[in-house]
Formats: C-alpha cells, structure tokens, sequence
C-alpha cells in the first residue's frame, strides 16, 4: 500500500483515508472480498485513531462499499455502478484541478487542449 | 511500597550502626595507643545513645529524601495511595525501628550494668532517652516535606530541637539540680508534657494538617497552610505549656506545717514565710526550702537561695536567717537524717557514672558550720539500699552514727565512728531503734534490747512479748527520742492493713502492755506525744481523715470524729498542732483541744 | 461514547508569582485525544500534573468522578519512575499496586529489555517504552502524556504510538499529551488545545481545523486591507503570509483576497508567534 496520508495537511484525515480507500478500490489493488485491514492495524499504518478509522469503515459501509462490522472485519463490496460514478467524479475533481493551474499560468484554452492530445498521443 | 521502605530503612540502619561502630573503635584505638582508662560500659551505651538520638533526627528528615534524590516524587505521587497512607508506610517503620534500638539499648544497658544503670543522668536516663527519641523523629517527620537540599533541612530540624529543649529547660532549670527529683520528678510526666505541648505538637499538627496538601510545589499548598497553622498552634501551645508550669509550681507550694510552738510555716515555690500569728516573716528563695528539723531554738532548712544551695537556720524568736554550711556538694535530698547534740548526720547514696553505688555519710557540725564527709563506699556491704542514719550517741567523746538498710532483714546494721571506722552490729527482722542509749532490735524469738560499747554490742534484755511491736519509727520525725529521757515509748502490732493493736513498751521494766486497738495510723510527733488518725476513701476515691485521737497515759483518747462529706484531707500533725485541709480550704488547730489556730495577713 | 468525565472549573494555580493557571475550564469526554501545545512554559505540564492529581489548584475544581487514581496513567516529562528498581522489580510493583491483572511485555521484548537491568541504566527512549508497558497493562480510563515524544528516535516513538494505539482501540482510554507540534503525534490526536499563560487560547477539533484557520499570501511589503483578524504574520523577502484566525466565511468573501489551507503545524506555530509579537507591541 501507498502512504497517501498527510499528517500535515489540513484537508481533514478521514476524508483522506476514505479516498485512499476508495483509490485502493478503484484502482482493483483491493478486489471484490478482499478484507480492509482490521481497524487497529490501519489505525497503527497511517498513524490515525482508532476511532477515526472507525469512523471512515462505517461510512463506507453505510455507503455500501464495505459491508461488515468491528470485530469481524470489513469486507469489499462489488458496487460496479457507484464505483463506476465516483471514479468519474474523482477524475473529474483531479481534471479540475488541473485545468486550475494551468489557467493561472496563463494557457488558454486551446494551448490545454493541445497539450492534451499530445500527451495522449505519446502514450 | 512497604518492602521498598524496609530495604531503605535496613540500608541506613546499617549505616548508622557502621558509624557507631567505627566511632567505637575509633576510641577504643586511641585509648590503647594514649594509655586512657575507658569504662567499657559507660562508653559503649554513651556512643548508642547518640548513634540513636542522631539517627532518630536523620530518619525523621529524610522520610523522602531517596524519593526527592531519584526524581522518584512524581511517581510516588501517582500511586493510588493517599497521602496519609504513603506517609503511614513510611514513618511507621521507621518509628518501629527506633523503638526496637530503643529496646536493644534497655537489654543491653541492664545487662552491662544492672537495673540502677538506668536511672542515672549520664548518659540519658531511660525515661529522658525515650522522650528525646520520639521528639526528635517527630522534628524529622514535620519538616521532611519540604524540599530544600537535606542540610539546610537538617539545620533547621536542629534549631526546633534547641528551641524545644530549651523551653523545658526554662522551666525546669532546677531539674539541673537533683535536689527535686523526690519532689518533682521533672523526668516525668511534666517534663514531656511541656515540651510536647510547647513546641512538638504545634510542629506535629500544622505538619499533619497540611500533609493533605502535600504535593510537588515548593512552599505552595502545603507550605503555606503548614506556617499558617503552625503559627496558631505554637502560639497556643506555648501559652497553654507555660500556664501549666506556672499551675504546677504554684500548686506544689501552699505545704503548711506548724513549729512545736503553733507558728505556721509556709513553703511556697520561691518564698519560705513564717506566720506567729501576729507578723508574717517571708524569706525569698530560688525554689522550696525543705523544712528538715526543729530544736528549741531553731528551725533547720535545706534551701535554695540564688541558685545555690545550702543549710540554714532560723531563730524561732528572732527570725534571723543563718546560713550554715554549703551543700551543693550533695546530689540527693536529705530525708534520712539525724541531729545529735550539735551534729548533723545524713547518709549520701548516688550512682557514679561506672554504675556503682557511692555512699558518703556527711556529719554537719551546726556550730562551727563545718561539714565532714566520711566515705563509705566499699565499707557497706555492695548494693546497701538506700542507708539511713537511724541513731547516733558518744562514748568517752567519740561519736558514732548508726546506719540501716531500707531492705533491714537482708543487710547488718552498721555503726560508723567520726574517725572513719565502721563496725557491723549484727541484724534485726524489723526496723530498729536507738532508744535512751540503748539499741532495739529484734531477732526471730524477740525484741532485743542492747547497749553499744566502745567495743561492740552488749545485749541487756530480750523481750519475747516484744517481738512484733513495731515502735513507731522516730527518724521521719523532727525530735528524736534518743536525745531526750523517756520512760516508756508506743508501739503497735499490726493486726491487719489497717488494724492496729496499741501496746505500751516500758524501758525501765521491759514489759510490754496492752492499751487498746486503733483502727488506723499511729504518729509519733514529740516525745510523749502520740496522734491516732484514720481515714477512709471516699467516692471520689480520695483519702479522707474521719478520726483524730491520742495516746496518752496508757489510753487512748478520742478527740475528733470527722464524716466523709466534711472531706477533710491533707493533714500534718506538728508536736501541739495539726493542719487539715476541710473542704479544699487550710484550717489550722491546736491539739489536743482542737482550738482554731488564726493567722493574720494569710491570703 | 462521549459521556463527560472530566471538568475543570476555574482552576488557579500559582509558583509563587508566577501564575501557571489563570482559570481554565474545560470539559473532556471519555475516549477522546487530546493534544496540548503551547509554548514553553504555557501551563501545560502544571494543567496535566494537576489532571493527574500530583498538585493541587490552588482555586477552582476538578471533578473526575467515575476515575479511580488507580485508574489514572501518567508519564511526567522526566519519565519518573522508582529508579533504583529492576525492571522485573518495577514491574511487580507496579501490577500489585495498580492492580493489573496481566503483564504484557510485548513493547519490552520489541527493546530486549532484560528484566535484571536497573531502571537507571536505561536509556530515555527505553525508559519511555518501559512505562508506557506499566501504564498500557493497567488499562487506564485517563491516560496523560507530558512532552516526551519528541525526545524518541523514530524507531521508538513508532513503538510508542503503536502501543498508544492499541490502548484507544482496545480500551477507549482518554488520552491527553502534551507536544509541541503533530509531526511526532501524527493524527492521533482528535482534538487540539493551546494554552498561554494559564489560559487557553485555541480550543476546537482537529478535523475543523482548516475551517476556521485560514492564510492569505501576499507579496512582500504589502499589508492587508479590511477589518481581519490576524493571528500571525510570516514575513519573509518572497512573500507576506497573514494567518488569519478565526475565518469567517461571510468576511473572507467581501474581502475579495483569496484564503488558503495552512498546515497544522503552521497553526500551532502561529499561535505561539503571535504571543510573541503582542509581547513585542506592548
């Protein structure tokens, strides 16, 4: 797994967390019944409480990502079409951000565009 | 936490115990190399007694000092204990280790020098000893909650134990002079009640009060509410310490007696006053004088004036003060002493700082105001119990003194002649008597009556009858029957505790009479005069005196009957007199007729 | 989960002249974790000693009714511990009288700790572990933590908020330490407090962090217009940050400037910066 968390920042730690998870998720390193690690142990990992890793598992259940409770575990849950709408949303906020930048830099609109599909082109 | 303290108390106990031990030898080192005599003994219970009295102040103070030295106070702090408890485990082993050494040092002591070791002044006496541990781990235990480095700590805890020594001593100075320990006995009661009062409890209470508060902060909390409260206390306590000495001292003067001419005599605490009825004479003084004898002319005391102390006489007419001899030379009071002619005999007995006994007979000339010593140590058998002079007589000008034991059937009696010479007369079962130049003693079968020669001892009669009359013992008493011709003496036989029967002994014909039964005392207060008494005890507990009456003629005579709601109490009968205390006031009657006796200008 | 069992009301507390607690009130819920910062001096190890109950207010209470004292874990910033012990020695002592049932040498044997070894002999970041093992195996209700994390290699300070850990999950313990910033910490902790001379000044949830601090960047030798509380400015020949605290929403929009996220360890530090800026204007 990937350290995403920073302890710094001041973006609040369980939506860190959540997004981590739903990353690990998306991106299929964490597959349909695979188990999220016991609540302690990501707790000790990602240098967070308990209680707000506790917190984040249970959205995710109430979300219906995960399904399980403290004490037997979290379990992965398929949830294709909500998967398939956050990976959306996800890339759109990246995307956004992105297109953030690079306007305060000062591209126009036609110089992303451009750079878009040069970038796509090499791949 | 209590097995922690016991290692540190095992620790320092063996530190101290090192300590005295190398200071021990230390000393026994240099006594070999110099060549000094040392009493083994005495060295070794001086060197404990100090090891202890030092010990007993350091482990007071340093209650937390291993803690405070280890960072350890925080931690201690955090214990689920409460502060009370955490003090509890470690002063309650500590207190009971001392009292332990205490106790090794009483064993040790009687069995290097028997019982009487422990009653002498150098070192501490037993008493004193135990007072002084105690106190000076409570000065420990009081100032060990303050964390100042351990010898400014220590400096302090010294100087609380200067002042609380030292208010006792203001007060008890005369316990310096041993004169009083018959009268007073400063190592008693009164002597730790003062101190304790005056200076350790305020210290021991703001200490205890503020423990509660104990915690990490210099002078916060605990510090301040301790100065706050021990303020208060000592001042109290020293107010209520010092009223106390003053009560007591008061109260141990107001002793009433009267003269054979019915004046009064009044011994108070630092005044001697003599009262004929008329005028009152009063004499300053540093503390009592002891009324000790009477003659026709004179009253002999043994006082105090300006600290020093000596024998003095005042004229019965006249009144005039006239100093005698020095006696600041003798240690105990005098109470067994005899005046014959112009002499005064008195046995001295006192323990010397190797545990022996000394006796010393002082013979006081009256007139030419000289005193001669006549050493007696080894003369007596070893252990004599308290000696007294019981008689004394001149045979072709060379005086003798007699001398008893108080334990009579154990020890001869002895004589002692002026030059030194000292002879053993033989043994008596009861109390012995020196009559009209003539000694009493009795044997299994009898009382024996002997004449003393330059030689030795002639027996003249034996009285079988005699053999369990006790005579009515003159020494306690101011005249003495062997300076004055009597034909006849009484005695009693003791029926029960408090049954007497009265007998007359005649000491021309030898025979001994019946005269009646007494239920009571019997006193002998000049020749020819016998007082009956008897008393009960009330509810309160207290001796009461409900009959008053006399031997006189072969009879005896009722004179009084008191009950035991008039409460009368304290009486001292004189030759023609008698003081009694009626209901809590002093009255004051002629005898036999029981007239009242009034003094003028008495408050 | 978030019964009251601590309150603080107004507690004052004095060295001498120098006042460590100037009235704090506060409230703490059970199985919360707290982080206390400040600088030097703020009160915070006399707030904690006083939590602990080694001194006492001198005015004002503290009400922890349903904490028995041997429920209580505390580790003072010097790690006090009987330092003449043995380890197996403290170890004993420590179970009888904290009445702990199992000893769980787990963290000890992570340092091969013999058990013969004086408590003396260890090194501060041994000495930290062993008593957090005393305190972790009494199970504590009430855990207080002086200012001791930052003395630990990070080998040892991860072993140390592992076991911290494993205590919150296992145990729902109330933590509340004492540490300058959250780097050492990370985000264990849930809620923040940041006293100054005896008081607190900054008392809110780690996760409203950002919402109520912002920055505003701006270029260097300029000054900010309008009626914003700042906290804190940064100066430095690039650029001009003003901390500002607290953000309102409504205010930051008619300012027209544009606010950024600060870090956390930005806002602890901006709050002992402005101390010292105040100190320097008056």
């Amino acid at each position: 797994m990937r350290y995403d968390i920073d302890t710094e920042s001041a973006i609040p730690v369980h939506h860190q967390l959540r997004q981590f998870i739903l990353l690990e998720i998306l991106s299929g390193r964490l597959k349909e019944g695979d188990k999220l690690p016991p609540i302690r142990e990501m707790a000790k990992i990602m240098r967070l409480n308990p209680n707000t890793v506790a917190k984040v598992y249970y959205n995710l259940d109430n979300d219906g990502f995960v399904k399980g409770k403290i004490g037997s575990g979290f379990t992965v849950m398929n949830q294709k079409s909500k998967l398939d709408k956050l990976k959306i949303s996800m890339v759109e906020e990246e995307f956004k951000n992105f297109l953030e930048k690079a306007l305060l830099m000062g591209f126009s609109k036609e110089d992303v565009e451009n750079l878009m599909r040069r970038l796509l082109n090499h791949e | 936490m209590l097995k922690k303290e016991l290692h540190e108390l095992v620790y320092e106990a063996g530190l101290m115990l090192g300590v005295m031990a190398s200071f021990w030898l230390l000393i026994q080192a240099l006594s070999f190399l110099f060549d000094w005599s040392m009493p083994f003994s005495p060295l070794l219970l001086f060197i404990i007694q100090w090891g202890v009295l030092i010990f007993s102040l350091v482990s007071g103070l340093s209650l937390f000092a291993r803690e405070r030295q280890q960072r350890g106070i925080e931690y201690m702090l955090t214990l689920p204990y409460s502060r009370y408890r955490l003090l509890a485990i470690k002063a309650l082993p500590r207190l009971a280790a001392l009292i332990v050494f205490f106790l090794i040092y009483v064993a040790l002591a009687s069995l290097l020098a028997g019982p009487d070791a422990l009653a002498t002044y150098f070192p501490l006496p037993t008493g004193m000893f135990l007072y002084a541990i105690l106190s000076l781990f409570l000065l420990g235990v009081s100032h060990s909650a303050f964390p100042e480095n351990f010898v400014l700590l220590t400096l302090v805890a010294l100087f609380a134990a200067f002042l609380h020594f030292f208010w006792l001593a203001v007060f008890f100075r005369f316990s310096l002079l041993k004169i009083f320990d018959r009268y007073l006995d400063p190592s008693g009661f009164q002597f730790g009640f003062i101190g304790f009062v005056g200076i350790l409890l305020p210290l021991v209470l703001a200490f205890s009060l503020s423990f509660r508060r104990f915690d990490l902060r210099l002078s916060q909390g605990f510090g301040r509410s301790f100065k706050k409260y021990l303020a208060l206390f000592l001042v109290i306590g020293l107010l209520v310490s010092a009223i106390f000495t003053v009560s007591i001292s008061e109260s141990y003067g107001e002793w009433y007696s009267l003269t054979a001419e019915n004046r009064l005599v009044i011994n108070q605490a630092r005044s001697l006053t003599i009262n004929d009825g008329v005028q009152s004479h009063r004499f300053e003084r540093s503390w009592y004088s002891y009324w000790l004898l009477e003659d026709s002319r004179f009253l002999y005391f043994d006082s105090f004036s300006k600290s020093k102390r000596s024998l003095f006489r005042l004229d019965k007419k006249t009144f005039q003060e006239e100093f005698i001899c020095d006696l600041a030379g003798v240690k105990n009071s005098l109470h067994a002493f005899r005046k014959f002619k112009d002499n005064l005999g008195f046995i001295e007995n006192w323990i010397a700082g190797d545990f022996t006994n000394q006796y010393t007979l002082y013979v006081i000339d009256l007139e030419k105001k000289a005193v001669k010593t006549v050493p007696l140590t080894g003369k007596l058998p070893a252990r004599y119990y308290k000696p007294r002079v019981f008689g004394a007589d001149e045979i072709d000008g060379r005086r003798f003194w007699l001398i008893q034991s108080t334990k009579v059937r154990l020890f001869p009696l002895i004589r002692v002649w002026e030059d030194g010479k000292v002879e053993e007369l033989g043994s008596s079962r009861l109390q012995p008597a020196y009559i009209g130049h003539r000694l009493i003693t009795y044997s299994p079968a009898a009382m024996v009556f002997s004449r003393l020669t330059g030689q030795g001892v002639e027996v003249i009669r034996e009285v079988p009858e005699g053999k369990n009359v006790q005579l009515l013992n003159p020494s306690l008493y101011r005249h003495y029957l062997d300076e004055l011709p009597v034909k006849e003496v009484y005695g009693s036989i003791s029926k029960n505790i408090d049954e007497q029967a009265i007998v007359c002994l005649d000491l021309e014909n030898y025979t001994v009479s019946p005269v009646g039964d007494w239920n009571g005392h019997c006193f002998y207060s000049a020749p020819n005069t016998y007082w009956l008494i008897k008393t009960e005890s009330g509810n309160d507990e207290k001796f009461y005196l409900t009959r008053l009456g006399k031997i006189e003629n072969r009879k005896i005579t009722v004179l009084k009957e008191f009950s035991l709601q008039d409460r009368v109490e304290r009486y001292e009968l004189s030759a023609s007199g008698i003081v009694l205390k009626e209901a809590g006031r002093f009255k004051f009657y002629s005898l036999p007729d029981l007239k009242e006796l009034h003094f003028k200008d008495l408050n | 989960m978030n019964k009251e069992i601590i309150e603080v009301k107004d507690v004052r507390l004095s060295f001498g002249k120098h006042r460590a607690l100037a009235g704090i009130d506060i409230r703490f819920n059970q199985g919360e974790t707290v982080l206390l910062a400040g600088k030097n001096g703020a009160g915070k190890s006399t707030l904690l000693r006083c939590l602990a109950g080694l001194i006492f207010p001198d005015a004002g209470h503290i009400y922890r009714p349903g904490i028995a004292k041997h429920q209580i874990g505390f580790i003072s910033d010097r790690m006090s511990l009987f330092e003449d012990m043995t380890l197996e020695r403290a170890i004993d002592f420590h179970s009888r009288v904290f009445q702990v049932k199992e000893f769980n040498r787990s963290l000890m044997d992570e340092l091969n700790l013999a058990p013969t070894q004086k408590i003396k002999d260890l090194s501060a970041g041994e000495r930290a572990i062993f008593h957090l093992s005393l305190l972790l195996s009494q199970k504590p209700q009430l855990l207080l933590l002086d200012e001791i994390i930052h003395t630990m290699d990070p080998y040892i300070r991860e072993l140390f908020l592992n076991g911290l850990i494993d205590l919150i999950a296992e145990c729902g313990t109330t933590v509340i330490m004492v540490n300058q910033t959250f780097s050492d910490t990370g985000r264990i902790p849930e809620r923040v407090l940041i006293m100054e001379d005896g008081r607190f000044i900054f008392d809110e949830k780690s996760e409203d962090l950002p919402k109520k601090i912002k920055k505003v960047v701006t270029a260097a030798g300029e000054s900010l217009k309008g009626d914003i509380p700042v906290l804190y400015v940064n100066r430095s020949s690039l650029y001009r940050e003003y901390i500002v605290y607290p953000y309102a929403e409504e205010a930051a929009k008619k300012s027209g400037y544009d606010f950024q996220e600060v870090t956390l360890t930005e806002i602890i530090k901006s709050f002992i910066g402005g101390y010292y800026a105040k100190k320097r204007t008056t």
